[in-house]
């Protein structure tokens, strides 16, 4: 038997075809990285963390979505990093040199990190928006600002590479990625309003969106970031590309300035008087529901249901022939309306305080109380949360003069309302800090009668509602007309200082 | 002159060469840059606080690089392990000391009507640098290559992940006169106790323990 020998041809494998298995290789390389699924891990950790207290909407998703893909992107500066600059560790230079893959052709290989690192990012922000469920952010949908959230770990992988590939000695990383982290602490320090220079060079756009339908220029803020990865990327292959490389990171720079330029021509000043538009009757869409009517934002009808988780038990509790019940509107109302803002706590007792508050909101409408805020108030009416929804100083807050409403037949409506809202009356009732209608002060009194009306069979007490309904919107005295609960004539406060 | 004293004369001269140097000068390049905010504009709030912080992570930092003693298999020395490692530790830090608290001065000397309290800040300074210099100290009883330095780093950056992001009444990093300040400076504190403790337990002696149990067997 013979047997035929001839020497194989030597395989000669194009060029394409050798960078691409590099770089599958690296890519393959980068998904076994457990570094990379801890900062995965991190990421989605904190931007739940970040989330949990809160009903999601899509202005903070993305902004909490864009701070954890920050921190994924500084994992990925470390790794990129270490690919990089592989060959010079160990004193692997002299063995690299004799590969048959060019140190060109593997640092072109290295760039597949990003868009692995854009994989790993946007399963990132699947998992965040998963483990929202069975919640969903409401509000407007930006599909940039969720683009930017996969964008910017891409940023990080490639600055990784391009430091690893010019300074490849190790202590580099770690000291790019610091130097990098101390620039963003100080961006925002410098910039005190939402629009300064240093908050549109930040890369993750985290101010609250005053209305869902204003017009923010986040487009050009993505534009700002993909110009950011055209740099990075450049730099990296700088060495091999001089001319190429060098007219793009000038093109790239450029693109950049007039993308921040744009953000800021384009950028509406937030005021009250500009803002208003946005969240005025124009602005909501209104839906009826049992007798009450609720009017929500874009993209805010799937709160509707929470909203009337606080009212409809105060509603069922009012005699039937009360019609013009108070319509419940997000953004801003006239005052005979009850106004929500675009905040509502998740889970447990956040849940239930953002209820609570607007039950209380909806009573002190209801009966004609004094409302928290004495002039002009601002758009959203919960005093205490307009902090959140409108820059610092751009509106001025000013909490009217305490009245009391001491010995008011109202006041202590109002809390056998409020009561009639939570599932353990009594026990609301013992906690001070939950009873609070607008400006109105009350002592230990009224509550101890609305405690006696919460003993007796509600049908007494819906008929009382029922005749004395037009004095209860007025802060006439309770008089004797409770003496049928056992609750003896309640002290009023006399002077200027009752509530009106 | 004790024999000790004589080594580790002896030992300075090395030491300061092995430490590398170029990430130290990058490092307070890194700090000085921290710092500009600060010193350029007053008027930024925090930024004298925030900038004597990060000029700590860097220095320390740079600082865990000088921790690793890549020959340390190779090395049998008359001189036990812990004075070269406290050397190690003294080079790299001096050096970081001196340039924080120069930049303390600048940022004092700016933040002329704000006050800025020396020993908490000199503690959470402390902590920061430390936190580098012990994750390093520790992994270089294992590990003998430069990458075994990035354990420093990269413990600064779970100290920094687990603390920056807690809610504002918890934060580890108030502003001085807020309300935490105390409370937070207390933990700094311990958690400077719990380093130093560290830091002497990892750059002490690394027994071959199995070879003494089969010797003290045999």
């Amino acid at each position: 038997m013979t047997a035929m020998l001839s020497e194989p041809a030597p395989a000669v494998t194009p060029a394409r075809v050798a960078t691409t298995s590099l770089a599958l290789k690296e890519a393959r390389l980068l998904l076994g990285t457990s570094t990379l699924w801890l900062g995965v891990g991190l990421a989605v950790a904190l931007c739940t963390a970040w989330g949990w207290t809160t009903e999601p909407r899509w202005d903070t998703f993305t902004a909490n979505s864009g701070m954890a893909s920050l921190v994924l992107a500084g994992f990925l500066v470390l790794i990129g990093h270490l690919a990089a600059s592989r060959d010079h560790r160990h004193g692997a230079t002299d063995s690299a040199r004799t590969l048959p893959a060019s140190t060109r052709r593997r640092t072109v290989a290295l760039l597949a990190l990003i868009p692995t690192a854009a994989a790993a990012a946007a399963l990132a922000v699947g998992a965040e928006l998963v483990l929202l469920m069975p919640a969903w952010p409401a509000g407007a949908f930006d599909p940039w600002l969720l683009t930017a959230a996969v964008v910017i770990p891409m940023v990080g992988a490639g600055l990784g590479v391009a430091v690893g590939s010019w300074l490849p000695s190790t202590p580099s990383g770690p000291l790019t990625l610091f130097g990098v982290a101390a620039v963003l602490a100080l961006l925002p320090v410098l910039g005190s309003s939402a629009g300064a220079l240093s908050w549109l060079l930040f890369p993750v756009v985290i101010d609250e969106n005053v209305a869902p339908e204003i017009p923010r220029p986040t487009g050009w803020h993505l534009v700002y970031l993909i110009a950011l990865l055209v740099v990075v990327t450049a730099v990296a292959v700088l060495r091999y590309w001089r001319l190429v490389a060098a007219v793009a990171v000038v093109l790239a720079v450029v693109v950049a300035v007039v993308a921040v330029r744009r953000q800021q021509a384009e950028r509406l000043p937030i005021t009250p008087d500009t803002v208003a538009a946005y969240l005025d009757e124009s602005a909501q869409q209104c839906e009826v529901r049992g007798s009450v009517t609720y009017c929500a934002l874009h993209g805010y009808g799937r709160w509707i249901s929470l909203w009337q988780g606080a009212v409809e038990p105060i509603v069922r509790a009012l005699p039937p022939n009360v019609t013009n019940l108070p319509v419940v509107r997000q953004g801003s109302g006239p005052a005979t309306s009850v106004v929500v803002d675009q905040h509502w706590g998740r889970h447990g007792t956040w849940a239930r305080d953002s209820r609570l508050d607007l039950s209380a909101e909806y009573i002190r409408v209801l009966l004609d109380m004094p409302e928290q805020l004495a002039g002009k108030p601002g758009p959203g009416s919960l005093p205490e949360r307009n902090r959140a929804v409108l820059p610092k100083g751009s509106m001025e807050l000013s909490t009217g003069p305490r009245c009391s409403g001491a010995g008011q037949l109202r006041t202590v409506m109002a809390l056998w309302l409020l009561a009639q809202s939570d599932t353990d009356g009594r026990a609301l009732l013992g906690d001070r800090e939950k009873l609070r209608f607008g400006r109105v002060d009350f002592g230990q009194a009224e509550i101890e009668a609305a405690r006696r009306l919460l003993d007796a069979p509600r049908g007494r007490v819906e008929a009382l509602l029922n005749e004395k309904w037009a004095l209860l919107r007025s802060p006439a005295p309770a008089g004797d007309a409770l003496a049928a609960f056992g609750v003896a004539e309640l002290p009023v406060s006399s002077g200027g200082s009752a509530c009106q | 002159m004790s024999v000790r004293w004589r080594q580790t004369l002896l030992l300075i001269g090395p030491v300061l060469r092995i430490v590398p140097w170029v990430p130290v000068a990058a490092a307070v390049l890194v700090s000085a840059l921290a710092l500009l905010p600060a010193v350029a504009d007053a008027q930024a709030p925090a930024s004298q606080v925030w900038g004597l912080r990060i000029a700590a992570v860097v220095l320390g930092a740079a600082a865990s690089f000088a921790m690793v003693d890549p020959m340390a298999l190779l090395s049998v020395t008359p001189t036990p392990r812990w004075l070269r490692q406290w050397l190690r530790v003294t080079v790299a830090l001096v050096p970081a000391a001196a340039v924080w608290c120069c930049l303390y001065a600048a940022a004092a000397s700016s933040a002329a009507p704000q006050r800025l309290p020396l020993g908490d800040l000199v503690a959470e300074a402390a902590v920061c640098a430390l936190a580098g210099v012990v994750g390093a100290a520790v992994a270089a009883r294992g590990g003998h290559s430069l990458t075994t330095a990035v354990a420093g780093p990269a413990a600064q950056g779970g100290l920094m992940a687990a603390t920056l992001f807690l809610p504002a009444s918890y934060s580890a990093w108030p502003l001085p006169g807020a309300a935490q300040w105390e409370t937070a400076h207390d933990w700094w504190w311990a958690a400077l106790v719990v380093l130093v403790v560290a830091l002497v337990a990892a750059n002490g002696e690394v027994w071959p323990w199995r070879v003494r149990r089969a010797g003290a067997g045999g």
